[in-house]
């Protein structure tokens, strides 16, 4: 066991409870600047070898593990290094094995699952990891936001700008992470949000034009507690692409007009 | 730096891992200036205490106090530095220490997990168990392996 943590492996399965766990793990990886390796189990039903058939149909669900963790990557550990990988097999045996493998300082986890493959987290796989992990075991229980809020749906560790920054840096900062929204903070409060659009309208004075300048919007924020929809009519009223996430003053996400097509287009 | 965790609880059964438990919330409550909540839960014995002094069936003052000695004793020894609270209560550990979770407002759990009887599938103890299936705050908890 080492400390402080350099190594953190975070098994994910895509629920809700284990974003809240990949978030915590985020929070202490920042802490310690630290790695998080973000683990995927695909769960093979029936052995590979016994039937060759199936090998193309979990290469599938491979690539599609690998391109769900690049996304939740992309919205939850932005700044954060962090590798991902995708095992397949028995997910205890398998977070074990990784566990081994990277010589893992921590392991967070969440301890309960809510819809499919998630229920094989409900106890058996909690229980063997904690009991066979060598590393000290993190356990998140989180109780899920509800669906049709905006906590459910927003993206956490949002990458920020100063209200004296330069478009240079920020247009880059924006470009890196594939964002058209930038969340303006002073004092560790939220005071403006910048878009695309403000930095589009000063090419060529990116290097001399403070943020500041460049904000053309009138600062409207909502809440974890928010209803989707009633984000989703803040910007459909405004013409804005997203809004801050605020919660006791603090910024906690941003929520944007993708994120409000994903809930409405999601099943149930 | 915003601390990730502030309030930290620690139960202490004065057994080796929950001194190795207790080392290691000591670091994270020293990196994220944190405050550590050591807790002895006293009258079952099965759960709690059997490194200690024959127990009382009915857990008396006197007993309590010399819990909060060595509560304290371990404190000064261990959490030099660090700011600290002690409790103790009576009752099952487990919903014990959910019941200081929700008073104190903890914000992490560090735990040993061992239990007592050789039994592989005991390695877990129950009262780690409960309180990782219980506990509405991250449980951070240290196999007796993994310990050193």
């Amino acid at each position: 066991m080492s400390f402080p943590y350099r190594k953190i492996l975070c098994p994910v399965d895509f629920d809700e409870n284990s974003i809240a766990a990949l978030q915590t793990a985020a929070e202490i990886a920042r802490q310690f600047d630290a790695t998080v390796y973000v683990l995927h189990t695909v769960l093979l039903v029936i052995a590979p070898t016994s039937m060759p058939v199936y090998v193309d149909l979990y290469k599938a669900q491979e690539d599609t593990a690998r391109a769900n963790l690049v996304e939740l990557a992309r919205k939850h550990l932005a700044g954060i290094k962090y590798e991902i990988m995708v095992n397949m097999g028995e997910p205890a045996a398998s977070i074990l094995k990784a566990e081994r493998g990277i010589g893992a300082d921590l392991l967070v986890m969440s301890t309960h699952g809510r819809r499919g493959m998630s229920r094989f987290f409900l106890g058996s796989v909690a229980e063997l990891v904690l009991r066979e992990a060598r590393c000290p075991v993190l356990t998140v229980r989180h109780s899920a936001p509800q669906k049709d809020l905006v906590g459910a749906w927003m993206t956490t560790n949002t990458v920020t700008a100063q209200l004296d920054e330069k478009l240079s840096t920020i247009h880059a900062k924006m470009l890196e992470g594939g964002f058209r929204n930038i969340p303006i903070v002073q004092d560790g409060r939220v005071v403006a949000m910048l878009t695309e659009g403000d930095i589009r309208s000063f090419v060529g004075h990116f290097d001399d034009t403070p943020a500041k300048r460049a904000i053309t919007q009138a600062l409207v924020t909502v809440e974890p507690r928010t209803p989707i929809r009633e984000a989703a009519r803040i910007m459909r009223e405004r013409k804005i692409d997203g809004l801050p996430v605020v919660e006791d003053g603090r910024l906690v996400g941003i929520i944007t007009t993708s994120d409000a097509l994903a809930a409405t287009t999601s099943e149930g | 730096m915003a601390a990730v965790f502030s309030r930290i609880l620690c139960p202490i059964d004065f057994e080796r891992d929950s001194m190795d438990a207790l080392e290691l919330a000591c670091r994270l409550a020293k990196q994220n200036s944190a405050t550590v909540y050591l807790l002895t839960v006293i009258g079952a014995p099965s759960t709690a205490v059997t490194a200690l002094p024959p127990v009382p069936l009915n857990p008396n003052l006197e007993f309590e106090a010399e819990c909060v000695r060595r509560l304290e004793a371990i404190a000064r020894e261990k959490l030099a530095g660090a700011s600290h609270e002690i409790f103790v209560a009576s009752g099952n550990a487990a919903p014990e220490i959910l019941n200081l979770t929700d008073k104190q407002d903890i914000d992490l759990i560090v735990m040993g997990t061992h239990g007592r009887t050789g039994l592989k599938h005991f390695l877990l103890g129950s009262v780690a168990e409960r309180v990782v299936r219980e506990s509405p705050v991250p449980v951070l908890t240290i196999h007796p392996t993994a310990a050193g």
